[in-house]
């Protein structure tokens, strides 16, 4: 049980004071927004502090709601919608940035939490909460900036103004990959902008989301404000999106169920005050070009940790290596002698490179795809499991996989595996590789690995991704530095992490007034 | 934090006196030496940024490229940025006719190639001898540095050990022929190794990993193993080297832990731009004193500056470098002090030999002035340099009594080229002292300014 030191209930005076702190941050241009450091593990204090943290760490069960209770947190954030909406802002923004004080002082407990519901590794774990600590004091941030009225144009007696307010009840279903991160970020974003909120989080990591409820409450966000709706995303789930009260949906997970999401939200009731709108972030086919003047040192590295980090489980890993033709021999036997060094294991041990998957669907479906790729193409590489390491651990394992021989037309270049599954496809040349990144429907992510000043301007061009890496890893985008997002079938909406994401909570409004009187207008000058 | 300077211990009339004279002795052999096309390049490259940059980056790829079409394509690429501006002759040969193309791409590889042969001494074991003993008989020891691309698998952890056993082996025997030379063989107490080589932690296993600290102790006794056992056989001295700042402390662990399991001549590289190089010096002073071991300490200013502050920033941690010239160049003379008062008086206790990792005239009088007053014989220490770099600061040291030892890298083309590109940055850096020294001609008294004297003069403008 985690009680973290500050008192319950947060007084008017305290909200206020963060606030105008704030704000006189945010005036202080040189004080630009700072990332949550992560933990320096070459650091024996933060090592073994570490270490001990996590293996005090204890999960709990969820007691999972059904769907009639899930309708009554909808009863319950459309009595507090007024309330929230009527708060200052900058008292919200406070909230968030108590939050992220609290969710600080117990950073290394958290971590052991996601490592023991999810299976990530230390790096990946500690990442996990540098993140969520981040958006909440990244939107805190942008939330203060956007709430006064934006002047336009500058015509003496006509005053016109732009600003935003909140859309209403908002469902934040959240996926299991990023369990914390993404679950405060989406949360974040809505109540900072004055939405009343329900978070319905992935069944698998529903005890790390509910510490996070708890303390966004500790923090002094009404309990009527954000409600927890843990529950089957086929019922519980279904039941939010359908309810015709609620105006923002925000989800992140796969194309299957968003794009399901996306059709139930708009078929509009007729009882319906708003036309739903639904911000979804989906999957990806990601690749990376290795270009024949690749350093393969970074090259080798950074493709293996993109494919293989959370056994490939990120929206963003790279699940397509594009070579050049001829550097590809050199390139695949480094990486496929390189991919043998990687340790699967238990990922509470600080050696293990490559943890489990989420539950036995996951691997189910991943398995499918080992098969696949053996049928398309050529098993270069597929690690064993180590004997009784799933018995010990209680979550089942793919080992990384790597296929030759595979062109684009194949279903292991196309097909989302989401696991530790790389395909690689040869090209004839840099322009080439382009043209086999860019065939396929998702747009998330992409990486080149080049020296070649022309290529990369090139790639910058034509490369079509949300996000594109060069020279480095293609996952662990940051907060504000690299807002996160795609387009194509790999979602739709603002970035994560960037200054306009929290504008799809809001409606916009214009005011124009005719501020001259018996030919007087205040704004003339003589 | 910033230590307070005690400006008095240092004695700067005896150092500029040092100073002065070893200057003296440079420049009268820099008027012997004629001014090379590698130099006229590198005097380019510090006039104009973009030039540099650019250039260092073709470097750096060059080694991947293999027709010259592809040379060509590359070079007219990187130096036809619109930021670069190019000396004439270069932007002349660049815009000549398709006919002349491949003549350019070949000079270019050639004149780089031949820029590497000045910093790297060869290939393999044959190829560096006959260089090794020519530098022997000037009165010049080494310590080799086998340079290899990153080891990212197992077969490749193990063809570097084969290569370096094969080194070990090759050198000792070698070097048995040599004729004597007592002032590189002649230690305080004992006789000097003739054959020694460095190392790097980094090149032994897959994955450094201080997270995983006691699983890369483990992992890294297992390569090291053959390593030492040969090493002790045959008497050669190996050093560990220091990589970047999240190795360090492993990297003294485990040299610790070495020091303690095979009975080796030992030695470890210091780094004085780390704020941590006091605490690391009496880290191992107690080491040395707990356990009688005697190791030879490396002092160096550091070769990743702009990595480590780059890193830092990028990962929102503590800068663990001296953000200042002067204060490593202070760090750098406290610390050797501190080795200096380390020194064994007789083979039966533990202590520490220094070895002087530097070209800095300022820097080598200041340590040559305490060896004076502690009443320290010359031999008490060494003097090592990189080799194809700084030769008339090496012929003064000779002349003045003082063994020197070269840091001679041996390697391919390939992992080459990062080497060089680090020597050509020093060379070229703002804050280099190779670059005031040789190329600036500053007066004597600029060159040896005491860095201690800065620091106290920043303290006191703080203080009011």
């Amino acid at each position: 049980m985690i009680r973290p030191n500050k008192s319950d209930n947060a007084t008017i005076a305290e909200n206020r004071l963060a606030g105008s702190m704030l704000i006189e941050e945010r005036q202080n241009q040189q004080n630009e927004f700072r990332n949550e450091p992560m933990r320096d593990f070459s650091d024996k204090q933060q090592r073994d502090s570490f270490s001990k943290a996590i293996n005090k760490s204890t999960i709990n069960s969820v007691r999972f709601i059904d769907e009639v209770q899930a309708i009554k947190l909808i009863d319950a954030a459309e009595s507090s919608f007024e309330f929230w909406r009527s708060i200052a802002v900058y008292q919200r923004a406070a909230k968030l940035l108590r939050a992220a004080e609290i969710i600080r002082q117990s950073r290394d407990y958290l971590s052991g939490i996601i490592i023991k519901e999810s299976g990530k590794v230390w790096r990946e774990a500690d990442a996990d909460v540098c993140e969520a600590i981040d958006f909440l004091q990244f939107y805190a941030r942008c939330a203060v900036e956007m709430s006064l009225p934006e002047k336009l144009g500058s015509y003496p007696g006509e005053l016109n103004e732009h600003w935003g307010e909140p859309r209403g009840i908002t469902v934040v279903i959240s996926p299991w990959n990023f369990p914390l991160a993404i679950a405060t970020g989406m949360v974040a974003a809505a109540l900072v902008t004055g939405n009343p909120v329900i978070l319905k989080p992935a069944e698998q990591t529903s005890y790390i989301a509910k510490i996070l409820v708890d303390f966004m409450h500790q923090a002094g966000v009404p309990r009527q404000v954000l409600l927890f709706a843990p529950g089957v995303g086929e019922t519980v789930g279904a039941a939010l999106v359908k309810d015709p009260r609620v105006a923002t949906i925000a989800f992140t997970g796969s194309k299957e169920v968003g794009l399901d999401i996306i059709r139930t939200a708009y078929d509009t009731q007729s009882n319906q005050s708003i036309v739903k709108r639904v911000i979804s972030e989906m999957g990806g086919k990601n690749a990376i070009i290795v270009d024949d003047s690749a350093d393969l040192d970074q090259a080798v590295i950074g493709v293996r940790s993109s494919a293989f980090d959370f056994s490939g489980q990120k929206c963003s890993a790279c699940s397509r290596c594009i070579v050049h033709k001829e550097i590809y021999d050199q390139f695949v036997n480094r990486l496929v002698a390189s991919t043998k060094t990687l340790i699967v294991g238990d990922p509470m041990e600080p050696g293990t490179d490559v943890g489990p998957l989420i539950d036995e669907a996951a691997a189910g479906k991943v398995k499918h795809y080992v098969e696949v790729g053996k049928k398309e193409g050529k098993l270069a590489i597929g690690l064993n499991v180590p004997d009784g390491l799933e018995d010990r651990v209680g979550k089942p394992y793919v080992a990384p996989h790597i296929y030759t021989g595979i062109n684009q037309n194949h279903k292991i270049a196309n097909e989302e595996v989401f696991g530790p599954v790389l395909a690689i496809i040869k090209a004839d040349s840099f322009e080439h590789a382009l043209k086999i990144a860019n065939a396929t429907n998702y747009k998330l992510t992409g990486g080149v690995f080049s020296r070649k000043p022309s290529n990369l301007k090139l790639a910058k061009e034509k490369f079509r991704v949300g996000n594109l890496y060069i020279n480095r890893s293609i996952t662990g985008a940051l907060v504000s530095r690299q807002p996160f997002g795609g387009f194509g079938l790999s979602g739709v909406g603002e970035k994560a992490g960037g200054a306009y994401y929290l504008r799809q909570f809001t409606v916009p409004r214009v005011c124009t007034e005719n501020t001259m009187r018996r030919g007087f207008a205040p704004e003339l000058k003589d | 934090m910033n230590r307070i300077p005690d400006v008095s211990v240092y004695d700067e009339q005896r150092i500029m006196q040092i100073g002065c004279e070893l200057l003296a002795a440079m420049h009268e052999h820099e008027a012997k030496q004629a001014f090379s096309a590698t130099e006229k390049l590198m005097d380019w490259a510090m006039k104009d940024h973009g030039f540099k940059v650019q250039l260092f980056r073709f470097v750096d790829t060059l080694p991947t490229l293999h027709t010259s079409s592809q040379v060509y394509g590359y070079l007219a690429d990187f130096l036809l940025q619109p930021e670069v501006h190019l000396p004439l002759g270069m932007a002349t040969a660049l815009k000549a006719g398709k006919i002349f193309r491949p003549a350019v791409a070949m000079t270019t590889r050639k004149q780089i190639e031949h820029m590497a042969k000045r910093f790297i001494a060869g290939m393999t074991a044959n190829e560096i001898l006959p260089v090794l003993e020519k530098q022997w008989e000037k009165q010049t020891a080494f310590s080799i540095d086998l340079l290899g691309e990153e080891c990212l698998s197992e077969e490749e952890t193990d063809a570097y050990r084969v290569r370096y056993l094969e080194l070990v082996q090759q050198l000792s025997t070698a070097t048995k022929s040599w004729k004597a030379q007592l002032i590189l063989e002649e230690g305080m107490l004992a006789n000097v190794p003739r054959t020694n080589l460095s190392l790097k932690i980094s090149s032994l296993v897959t994955k450094a990993d201080p997270m995983d600290f006691e699983g890369t102790l483990a992992k890294l006794d297992q390569a090291i193993k053959p390593i030492l056992l040969q090493a002790v056989q045959c008497g050669a001295l190996i050093n560990f080297d220091m990589e970047n700042y999240a190795l360090k402390d492993l990297t003294i662990e485990f040299f610790k832990q070495c020091c303690e399991k095979y009975n080796f001549v030992a030695g470890i590289a210091l780094q004085a731009y780390l704020r941590s190089a006091e605490d690391d010096a009496h880290n191992l002073i107690e080491f040395t004193k707990r356990t009688g071991r005697q190791i030879t300490v490396r002092l160096v200013k550091g070769a990743y500056w702009d990595f480590e502050v780059i890193n830092a920033q990028q990962m929102g941690w503590k800068i663990p470098v001296w953000m200042h010239k002067h204060e490593t160049d202070a760090c750098y003379e406290r610390v050797a002090d501190l080795l200096l008062t380390a020194t064994p008086r007789d083979l039966s206790q533990g202590g520490i030999h220094l070895a002087l990792g530097s070209h800095n005239v300022r820097s080598i009088a200041s340590v040559l002035s305490t060896l004076e007053s502690q009443g320290l014989p010359k031999n008490a220490i060494e003097m090592q340099m990189l080799y194809g770099m700084a030769d008339s600061i090496k012929v003064a040291i000779i002349e003045r009594g003082y063994r020197l030892r070269e840091y001679v890298p041996v390697g391919e083309f390939l992992p080459g080229m990062a080497y060089l590109v680090r020597r050509l940055l020093e060379n070229t850096s703002n804050e280099s002292w190779l670059r005031a020294g040789d190329h600036e001609r500053l007066p004597d008294n600029v060159l040896l300014e005491s860095p201690h004297e800065i620091l106290d003069l920043e303290h006191k403008r703080a203080k009011q």
